[in-house]
């Protein structure tokens, strides 16, 4: 019997046929034992730290304050309050002791007690302005030729995130992508930074140039960057995205193949949701887009619903319930039922959101009815709401 | 995140699981290490810049979680051999792994072929997995391994001549066969 070596041929023939394993965990149950790993979100800091630096802020806080607090009370009000503490302690202390320390206030110090006063109830005027009348964080009503929106990936790429840069004057005639901080605010890298985006509202179309040696691959990929375009100039007034490279040719946009014009945000396709970061406070109204056109009804409803992407949250909370929605011409009306709100900023995320998610429904305003309490700190609910032209601000000024 | 990874799965599952499960060849390990591979490509969605395709961005990170894996186990090892008489026991220890069903169907000269592989070194494994049995090309492979192609080229020739040595060893693992 005698052995024949192996050419190499022969060998790479027989790897060629070697079997296709299958794998026989299913897709399901695959989803299912990484998707606690996905929604897991790091710790980035040591779980004592922030609570240790809040209590010695506050501490601080307290150590600077009650002197000054004290020392600026009108002596009458110090021993009044005083005098309430002793009855309500039965404190063993004399009474004389508390004259004593308020006899010995010098004139000046008198002179800022009464400065005191004043600026408390400034404090006073100022808080109750903020509470009645301030901007919400997550819309804005108006135009302004210092804000320009742009888009972003969320972190995981499931979803992009529109904003509206409100830039400073310096910040004029500069590219709103050389602004942009996405590792700041929890947003993944920037893909359309190599865009030139020409809007000509006039004519109601935007071109977007390409360079020439751009790229890209994978249908995910190109979704997020087609999805960014429309975002990007969904707060204009364009019927028309024509995309083109520098030299003028079509372009070649992943599996879509060669591209010349993308649709514009198609309306009663998307609801919005709150998208939040570990890595940022700011949160922002996020659009999903449902498999299908929807209706108002089924759209407010799908806005309390759990998302399986990452860091996207309800926006409308379960205790809530719309049992009445209707429309007249471009108002919508829709009944609240609630508990009650967990915080002003509860009620603030999802008044935003039903507005952006009307806006994108053909609605002008959204009428709220029975919403306890009756205004909150951007809105009163017994006028109908505007629906926001921009969202998301970031303003540079701060 | 659902709908990346359906998209991701439908398209890239099966050259996944293959690559890993030559590798590494224990289906329950596989396993193991295909959910690593998916939790680490859906966390760093960002980081990726279309500049290679999904595939071979997924599979370089396959090939990372395969190499963490390979480290531990050899880390392991380290530490155990520290332990352990081989002079005595060594001989006792035979391979008791079996075949997986799909290689045991398949003749002698393709169960040979199979565990010769485990004669190449990683690097060598790597290449011969992606370009004969996934049916790569140089430059696929190259992009994977983050290698240049006259890499791919050298390494493919060196681990070809190893499987071909282990092959024309009539009693450690070879074949015989009439000429």
């Amino acid at each position: 019997m005698k052995r024949k070596s192996y050419s190499e041929d022969e060998l790479k023939e027989m790897l060629g046929k070697f079997p296709k394993m299958e794998d026989k965990k299913s897709k399901e149950d695959l989803y299912r034992s990484i998707e606690p790993e996905l929604n897991k979100r790091k710790r980035r800091i040591a779980p004592w730290i922030t609570p240790s630096m809040a209590t010695a802020a506050v501490l601080l806080i307290l150590a600077i304050v009650l002197p000054v607090f004290l020392s600026s009370l009108p002596s009458n009000e110090y021993s009044g309050s005083a005098d309430q503490q002793e009855s309500s302690t039965e404190s063993a202390n004399e009474p004389g002791q508390d004259q004593a320390e308020t006899t010995e206030q010098k004139p000046s110090e008198i002179e800022d007690s009464s400065r005191g006063e004043n600026n408390n109830s400034t404090f006073d005027k100022s808080e109750t302005e903020v509470n009645e009348g301030t901007e919400s964080p997550f819309t804005i009503q108006d135009r302004s030729p210092n804000m320009e929106s742009y888009v972003l990936p969320g972190e995981n790429g499931e979803v992009v995130v529109p904003f509206t840069v409100i830039k400073r004057d310096d910040q004029e005639g500069q590219k709103v992508a050389s602004l942009v901080k996405p590792e700041n605010w929890g947003l993944a890298e920037d893909l359309i930074k190599e865009l030139t985006f020409k809007i000509d509202e006039e004519r109601e179309q935007a071109d977007v140039i390409f360079p020439d040696n751009f790229s890209i691959n994978g249908s995910a990929y190109t979704s997020i960057i087609s999805e960014s375009i429309r975002w990007r100039l969904h707060p204009y007034d364009v019927k028309t995205i024509n995309l083109q490279t520098e030299s003028g040719s079509p372009v070649v946009l992943g599996n879509f193949g060669e591209v010349n014009t993308l649709p514009i945000i198609e309306e009663n396709r998307y609801f919005y949701q709150i998208y939040t970061s570990e890595v940022s406070e700011r949160q922002f109204l996020v659009p999903i887009k449902a498999e299908k056109e929807i209706s108002m009804e089924d759209a407010l409803n799908r806005m309390k619903e759990e998302q399986t992407y990452g860091n996207v949250d309800p926006a409308v909370p379960g205790h809530v319930n719309f049992p009445s929605v209707s429309a007249e011409r471009s108002t919508l009306t829709v009944t609240v039922e609630h508990d009650s709100w967990s915080s002003d900023q509860q009620l603030m995320r999802m008044i935003d959101a039903v507005l952006a998610t009307a806006g994108n429904f053909g609605f002008k305003e959204v009428r709220f009815q029975n919403i306890k309490p009756e205004k909150s700190s951007s809105y009163k609910f017994s006028e109908p709401i505007p629906v926001p032209t921009y969202l998301n601000p970031i303003n540079m000024n701060e | 995140m659902k709908t990346f990874f359906d998209e991701l799965y439908e398209n890239y599952h099966h050259d996944l699981f293959q690559y890993l499960i030559y590798m590494v060849k224990d289906r329950d390990l596989v396993e193991d290490l295909v959910q690593d591979v998916y939790i680490k490509v859906l966390k760093s969605y960002q980081s990726f810049d279309g500049r290679s395709t999904e595939k071979t961005w997924l599979l370089s990170i396959a090939r990372h979680v395969a190499i963490d894996y390979f480290r531990k186990q050899k880390r392991k090892r380290n530490r155990i051999m520290g332990f352990f008489d081989w002079n005595e026991k060594g001989e006792q220890l035979k391979d008791h792994s079996s075949l997986p069903d799909e290689i045991a169907v398949q003749n002698d000269e393709m169960k040979q072929v199979y565990k010769a592989l485990d004669n190449c070194t990683l690097d060598q494994r790597n290449v011969i997995i992606f370009r004969f049995i996934q049916g790569m090309s140089i430059q696929e492979t190259a992009e994977i391994l983050n290698w240049s192609e006259s890499k791919v080229k050298t390494t493919q020739h060196r681990g070809m001549k190893s499987l071909k040595e282990m092959m024309d060893k009539p009693m450690e693992g070879g074949v015989q066969r009439e000429a």
